[in-house]
């Protein structure tokens, strides 16, 4: 073990370190001077540890301060009584909001932002955290994956400004051969206002999906999104019954908030759609695209 | 609501006065609301909400408090540099609180986003909208003053002292 001399000099230099330190704010290799210094010196790493005392006493005393029960309900009426309507000029920009903004507690505050129901103001502290642990369970299991990639992938990506101007979209970036035909069936069967914005392949959140982003004029999205069916995803659950049958396939639909999803299997994969388009409409473009996406799907295919 | 939290305790310990808090973040997330337009996607949305939470308390603090008091400056800080004991190791959350209420609102305001919102210096420079070197300086400053307050809370100083006082404190300090 090397044996660092520590003189009147180099304490100081490593005092002048030490809130930078503390925050982790140093260059790794200054981290380490300071790291062996303070090894061997006591008077520094008594300073050091009055300084951790301190910022650890703050944490916890101002992290014990907690936002009245119902202060997020106080902000939802007063959105509704100030803000502008969602779907205004700037329509988007408030989808988009609501979706980043909601994207950390689940889908449940989508709906809870955008719906009158049950407030969070009316239930205990115990029952508001178990709803809000519970907020992607509202949803049916078979709409997650397609929803959460929507909001993941469409809503919360960095457009260039002047989006959706011609030029911003891109044409079959990362599908390779396999996939990329997908493109030419969707393109049939989504309403011509869509332009393809994006078409990729993604990983978010431990999935990999095919992705195809549409936006029409007025700036508002849709998803079409395919990945390999989980064991959790299917429509075997009571109480769970097509909303449209299309050419013998079943369409599954779910509402969340202002987004409508819908689902169909083909072969080992699973498809949604997702839009803020109304459930029905919503519903059928899946019903369009369904019959000739499972029989491409029902071939095989490389992995995702 | 993310952050919701965050940025009530935070804006709590700006304003002083949990009722002006609350004002203060219903203006939060209707600005955010509104302007989200010139948030841009895939930036730090926590960053983003923490830099319209300290515009409201800027302005909020100008309207309650007199403009002197809202611009507490560098210089009545050389008292930090005075020795101090140690710093007892039992502190009651509203002993700490009130310590942090004491110090001006400027170091406060580093201090809540550096170490309790635990912020990069850089994250902190843009939410306050000063140069990185002011944060290090009022950050370094700040954990010297608390300390010296902190170590001055002598067993049973503090109790019955909230977060109300802080209108108390800015009143003394004018």
């Amino acid at each position: 073990m090397s044996v660092i001399p520590f003189s009147a000099g180099s304490c100081e230099k490593v005092r002048r370190q030490l809130d930078s330190y503390v925050s982790g704010e140093l260059l790794v290799e200054t981290n380490h001077e300071v790291l062996r210094h303070l090894e061997s010196c006591r008077a520094c790493q008594a300073m050091h540890d009055e300084r951790m005392s301190v910022r650890n006493h703050v944490r916890r005393a101002v992290r014990g301060e907690v936002a009245p029960v119902d202060l997020a309900a106080r902000v939802r009426s007063r959105i509704e009584r100030d803000g502008r309507s969602p779907f205004s000029s700037s329509g988007w920009a408030m989808v988009a909001v609501a979706a980043a903004v909601m994207m950390t507690v689940g889908v449940l505050s989508v709906r809870e932002w955008r719906s009158s129901g049950r407030a969070l103001s009316e239930m205990s502290g115990s029952e508001q955290a178990s709803f809000i642990e519970a907020a992607f369970g509202r949803v049916a299991h078979f709409a997650r994956g397609g929803l959460g990639d929507h909001l993941h992938c469409a809503m919360g990506r960095k457009y260039p400004s002047g989006f959706p101007a011609p030029g911003a979209v891109k044409g079959r970036q990362r599908l390779n051969e396999d996939w990329s035909p997908l493109q030419t069936i969707a393109a049939r069967f989504i309403p011509s206002r869509y332009t393809l914005l994006l078409a990729h392949r993604c990983t978010a959140q431990n999935r990999r999906f095919v992705h195809f982003t549409y936006v029409e004029p007025s700036r508002r999205m849709l998803s079409v999104v395919v990945a390999r069916r989980t064991d959790a995803e299917h429509f075997d659950v009571p109480g769970i019954v097509p909303g449209l049958v299309q050419a013998g396939i079943p369409i599954y639909s779910e509402r969340s908030g202002v987004y409508s999803v819908a689902a169909f299997e083909g072969g080992e994969y699973m498809a949604w759609v997702v839009s803020d388009l109304p459930a029905e409409e919503n519903r059928m473009v899946a019903g369009n695209l369904a019959p000739s996406m499972r029989e491409f799907l029902s071939t095989g295919r490389s992995e995702i | 609501m993310p952050h919701l939290n965050d940025l009530y305790r935070t804006a709590a310990r700006m304003v002083g006065d949990r009722t002006r808090a609350d004002d203060v973040i219903q203006d939060v997330y209707l600005q955010a609301w509104k302007s989200f337009d010139r948030f841009e996607m895939g930036t730090n949305c926590r960053a983003w909400l923490f830099r319209i939470l300290f515009n409201s308390v800027h302005h909020y603090r100008r309207k309650w408090f007199s403009p002197r008091m809202v611009k507490d400056g560098e210089d009545v800080l050389d008292l930090a540099e005075a020795p101090a004991g140690p710093v007892p190791e039992r502190l009651s959350d509203k002993e700490i609180l009130a310590a942090l209420d004491r110090i001006p609102a400027d170091f406060r305001a580093v201090v809540l986003l550096a170490d309790v919102e635990e912020f990069a210096y850089k994250e902190v420079a843009s939410i306050l909208d000063i140069p990185i070197g002011t944060v290090m300086s009022r950050l370094s400053r700040a954990r010297k003053l608390l300390r010296r307050e902190l170590s001055e809370v002598a067993p049973g100083y503090g109790i019955g002292v909230g977060v109300t006082a802080v209108s108390n404190q800015e009143g003394q300090r004018a």
